[in-house]
């Protein structure tokens, strides 16, 4: 009997490797799914019922999908009235329903520097450190995570929010982005804060820093060929360190965006390919839970990840 | 006038650069092999290494080199390139135990050139040189055994192109006034970041393919690291730091971006510039 061919199919079938055409069909599912899910949990049908950020959450999604604007005003003032630690709190509707609006990139301009969000900052601030303990770790994640928000839906003053980012760029030396137990959970904001900062040409102070940080990041990505970056953090949920690792993949085109410097957007290709295989598994669920809705924000980052990518190897083949 | 004493770490017995390189150094007089290693091919940890560096396509290669003997012995137009440079240097054996074994010349099969075995056979011939020839990162210790340092060449301009992929590297980011090219230099425990001893640019050409640029850089590989030695024997080398700022690392592409490069050259190459 001739094995030739059995083994050159088979291997044909385990050299195949992730293509533009696999993430497109992983896309589709993906928005299939979160239309199923949007047309179940409409208020009222079948006697369902919402609490308002329920709603708003769904609201959210439905723009998100539809490609529609976003309107500031409500999450704004949500986050200005809620207890802080719900918006970092990956599992809580809160921090789900914030994380929604950060994907927006059309939103309504809704330019004020709110002294509520500075204070809360500045609170934070007073006991945070990205190598302390993890309360101080914590206080240094949600810190950067509001600077980021803050600058992204532009209603945190600039050179207000570069302020502040000197004291978080301080507090993580170089060497201590990454650590034995894997890189610092949050510290993408701080890198994406810093290059909002650069490509407005009010962070020219860290510039270099910002060039380091995300040479050190592109190492990491390029060297250990990690599936799911390895966090340094307690939180065990591999959906948080999908998200975090996504938000990465996300900073990398960014520094694609700010810098053109095509090593990154190289990187972020392969990065992608890695990810697909857990992309692959999540299934989205009919259930309006914590767990459900944040498949659905991986979903959206994972299908934000890919357009950019797309849209930006795409101009870099025009030129 | 002393011989020079130079020692090989090579890659695989059958690698067609280390065959090109020990055969250049037999060809030379006054140099003396002292001895070469080639790296054991089926260990679990070289498996392990290379699943790391291509992932599933090591299976294809294990089933072209030891099963499908259809596979391998078919002629590309790049095969045929590597042949008559083969041919053109005098080479008549495809292993290098076979070469070293003619020539009289010990020869080591080692896990690695870090490996025990390996650091103590080169001390044992106290080398002046060793070159080293498509192997991973080489640790301190092995470096510190010759004389005048290890060479390699890098398949890339530095200090500009440190890494991997740097044949692709210039023509994506469209940097062929860097050109493409191959550097000897002295190695050192960072990547490719030890001083500079030779440069040579590789032409491109509107007609070459990513492929066909794969023998033109084996010939340039061989014909510098031959060129290093021989300078070294008759005059000396001196080596030139490199300012590491002036370049960055690169990783390997993706193969998107390796199409991207493929059909770019067309755009770019200038068919009249001559480096």
């Amino acid at each position: 009997m001739n094995l030739m061919p059995i083994i050159e199919k088979f291997l044909l079938w385990i050299e195949k490797d992730v293509s533009i055409e696999g993430h497109q069909v992983n896309i589709e599912r993906l928005t299939t799914e979160i239309n199923k899910y949007l047309i179940v949990n409409r208020e009222g049908k079948e006697g369902k019922k919402f609490n308002r950020l329920e709603l708003n959450i769904n609201n959210s999604i439905d723009k998100f999908i539809k490609g529609d604007e976003f309107d500031n005003i409500n999450i704004i003032n949500l986050l200005l009235r809620s207890d802080i630690n719900l918006v970092v709190d990956d599992a809580s509707l809160m921090s789900i329903y914030m994380q929604l609006y950060e994907l927006n990139d059309n939103s309504i301009e809704y330019s004020v520097d709110n002294p509520t969000l500075s204070l809360k900052i500045e609170n934070l601030l007073k006991n945070a450190s990205w190598i302390g303990n993890p309360k101080e770790k914590n206080n240094a994640h949600i810190a950067s995570r509001l600077i980021f928000w803050g600058l992204k839906m532009e209603f945190l003053d600039k050179d207000y929010a570069a302020l502040k980012i000197k004291f978080l760029v301080e507090g993580l030396p170089l060497n201590e982005l990454f650590n034995s137990n894997g890189m610092v959970f949050g510290s993408s904001f701080l890198l994406r804060s810093l290059l909002i900062l650069v490509r407005e040409e009010i962070g020219a102070e860290f510039l270099d820093y910002t060039k380091d940080i995300s040479e050190l990041i592109l190492r990491r990505l390029e060297i250990k060929k990690e599936g799911v970056l390895l966090m340094d953090t307690n939180i065990k949920n591999e959906k948080s360190s999908i998200l975090e690792h996504l938000r990465c993949i996300r900073a990398v085109l960014e520094v694609y965006i700010v810098f053109g410097d095509v090593r990154f957007l190289n990187a972020a290709l392969k990065a992608n390919d890695r990810i697909y295989p857990y992309i692959i598994k999540i299934k989205i669920n009919m259930k309006m839970s914590s767990r459900n809705i944040k498949k659905i924000l991986i979903s959206f980052n994972y299908i934000k990840s890919i357009k950019e990518q797309e849209k930006r190897f795409s101009l870099l083949c025009q030129t | 006038m002393s011989n020079l004493r130079v020692a090989i770490s090579a890659s695989v017995d059958s690698n067609l650069y280390s065959l090109l390189v020990t055969q250049g150094c037999i060809n030379l007089e006054n140099v003396e092999i002292v001895g070469v290693t080639a790296l054991k091919t089926l260990t679990v940890k070289r498996l392990r290494f290379e699943y790391s560096r291509v992932g599933a396509k090591l299976f294809r290669k294990i089933f072209n080199k030891y099963f499908n003997t259809k596979a391998s012995l078919k002629s590309s137009p790049q095969n045929q390139a590597m042949d008559s440079l083969a041919m053109d240097s005098g080479l008549m054996c495809k292993s290098l135990k076979k070469l070293t074994d003619n020539n009289n010349i010990p020869f080591l099969k080692v896990e690695s050139p870090n490996c025990k075995t390996s650091l103590e056979f080169f001390k044992q011939h106290n080398p002046d040189i060793i070159l080293s020839i498509g192997s991973s990162i080489i640790k301190k210790p092995f470096l510190q055994i010759p004389k005048h340092g290890v060479f390699n060449v890098h398949m890339g301009i530095l200090p500009e192109y440190r890494g991997i992929g740097v044949t692709e590297w210039p023509i994506i980011e469209n940097r062929l006034d860097i050109g493409l090219g191959v550097t000897l230099h002295i190695m050192e425990s960072g990547v490719d970041t030890g001083p500079i001893l030779m440069k040579k640019n590789i032409s491109l050409s509107k007609s070459d393919t990513l492929v066909s640029l794969e023998s033109k850089y084996l010939k340039e590989m061989v014909n510098l690291m031959i060129s290093g030695v021989q300078i070294l024997r008759d005059v000396g080398l001196k080596a030139a730091p490199q300012k590491i700022s002036e370049g960055k690392q690169y990783f390997e592409t993706h193969k998107r971006m390796k199409e991207f490069a493929q059909q770019r050259i067309p755009y770019i190459a200038n068919d009249k510039s001559i480096f």
